[in-house]
């Protein structure tokens, strides 16, 4: 009788040892699931094909852009867009650059086709030789600071001193400038400088 | 007697094993697919997008380019997609295509088992989107024109894994975007 009550105490008692069991296992899959995403964060900076292929095109269409605009001329007159009694490029805002997009060019307005309405932001700068042979940056677009995904492309063009500024009604040439942003470090020669446009692309 | 109790005993056994086990398979077959669920992005679509580049690289610098960069040849474009506007079927072109064959996994040279849509795009009418050119062998012209510049069948819309590869190129004085869709 004792023996008989024992084995339904001892039946009774492992009622549930089995899904206890089941809950315990399943903690530890779950667990080490946790754990292993844990320990291999994935941070904006982690190496990623999906991203990498992003920046692959961003850098293949932003070379064909500036190749039109060098083809088209529309990267020069964009250079020349200049207001010459204000010493910045006309139509830019107080700060002296253009925050909101491209400069009203054709080049600008390829620009905003382009990237505009594809959740992608650009800076475009120059970087000129100044007359004791430093490199200097002028910012021609500025729409933030790029992102740790940023690429950048560019182009050189060399600038002349009778070209004249692209600004409708302009007569001045940039051998006659007296505000322009680059100066004249080819003195006493045809050239005036050598620019490089750079075209600094990230997602937004 | 005993053997009742027995067989009660063991039922009660036997319902506690289904609980466990159905508790351990849920979390098995949780744990499987949420795994599964994390890798997929890495799985699927990492060789799409380096087929959807690899076209888009051989059609602008090579099938469609000229000396200068970025600058397309337009016969070839157009011929790409029209073979009649070609006399010499494609072989006149930097990278030479089949341009008589009706497949455009021939004419990229790709495997068949990729779907492959090549266009040509721009905005022309204003509204932030990119739409289709066309041609009628010598210059970009309104659409619908004779030649509608795009290849292969239309993605679908319904899945979310067709990758895209693009290029600017310029056509015919303008700038247009190569557009190469591979699902």
């Amino acid at each position: 009788m004792v023996k008989r009550a024992g084995t339904v105490r001892t039946s009774a008692d492992r009622g549930q040892a089995h899904t206890l069991e089941a809950f315990m296992s399943a903690l530890l899959l779950v667990g080490s699931i946790a754990f292993a995403l844990q320990v291999t964060a994935v941070t904006p900076l982690t190496a990623s094909t999906s991203s990498q292929h992003i920046e692959n095109q961003q850098i293949g269409m932003t070379k064909g852009v500036l190749d039109a605009a060098i083809h088209n001329e529309s990267l020069r007159l964009t250079l020349l867009y200049w207001n010459e009694s204000d010493g910045s490029f006309a139509g830019s805002s107080s700060t002296g650059y253009y925050a909101t997009g491209g400069p009203p060019t054709a080049f600008g307005a390829m620009l905003n086709r382009t990237f505009g309405d594809q959740g992608i932001a650009f800076n475009v700068n120059v970087f000129y030789v100044t007359t004791a042979g430093d490199v200097r940056r002028e910012q021609i677009v500025h729409t933030g600071t790029p992102s740790e995904h940023a690429v950048s492309v560019s182009r050189t063009i060399t600038l002349y001193d009778d070209e004249v500024f692209s600004v409708s009604g302009a007569s001045t040439t940039l051998g006659g400038s007296a505000s322009y942003f680059a100066p004249d470090a080819g003195a006493g020669e045809h050239l005036y400088n050598v620019v490089r446009v750079e075209v600094v692309l990230w997602r937004m | 007697m005993r053997e009742t109790k027995s067989r009660l005993d063991r039922g009660q056994l036997n319902f506690d094993l289904l609980i466990g086990v159905t508790v351990f398979v849920l979390a098995l077959a949780f744990v499987f697919s949420a795994v599964s669920g994390m890798v997929t992005p890495y799985v699927h679509g990492q060789e799409h997008t380096l087929v959807a580049d690899r076209v888009a690289t051989l059609l602008a610098d090579g099938s469609f380019a000229t000396d200068q960069s970025s600058i397309v040849n337009a016969t070839c474009a157009f011929g790409f997609f029209n073979a009649s506007y070609l006399t010499d079927n494609g072989t006149g072109c930097r990278i030479g295509f089949p341009a008589n064959s009706s497949s455009v996994h021939e004419r990229v040279a790709i495997d068949r088992r990729y779907s492959v849509n090549v266009s040509l795009v721009r905005d022309t009418d204003g509204d932030g989107k990119r739409d289709v050119l066309c041609t009628d062998g010598e210059v970009l012209t309104d659409c619908p024109g004779d030649t509608r510049l795009t290849a292969g069948p239309t993605p679908p819309t319904n899945r979310g894994s067709v990758v895209s590869a693009r290029r600017v190129v310029v056509l015919d004085g303008l700038d247009v975007v190569l557009e190469v869709r591979v699902w």
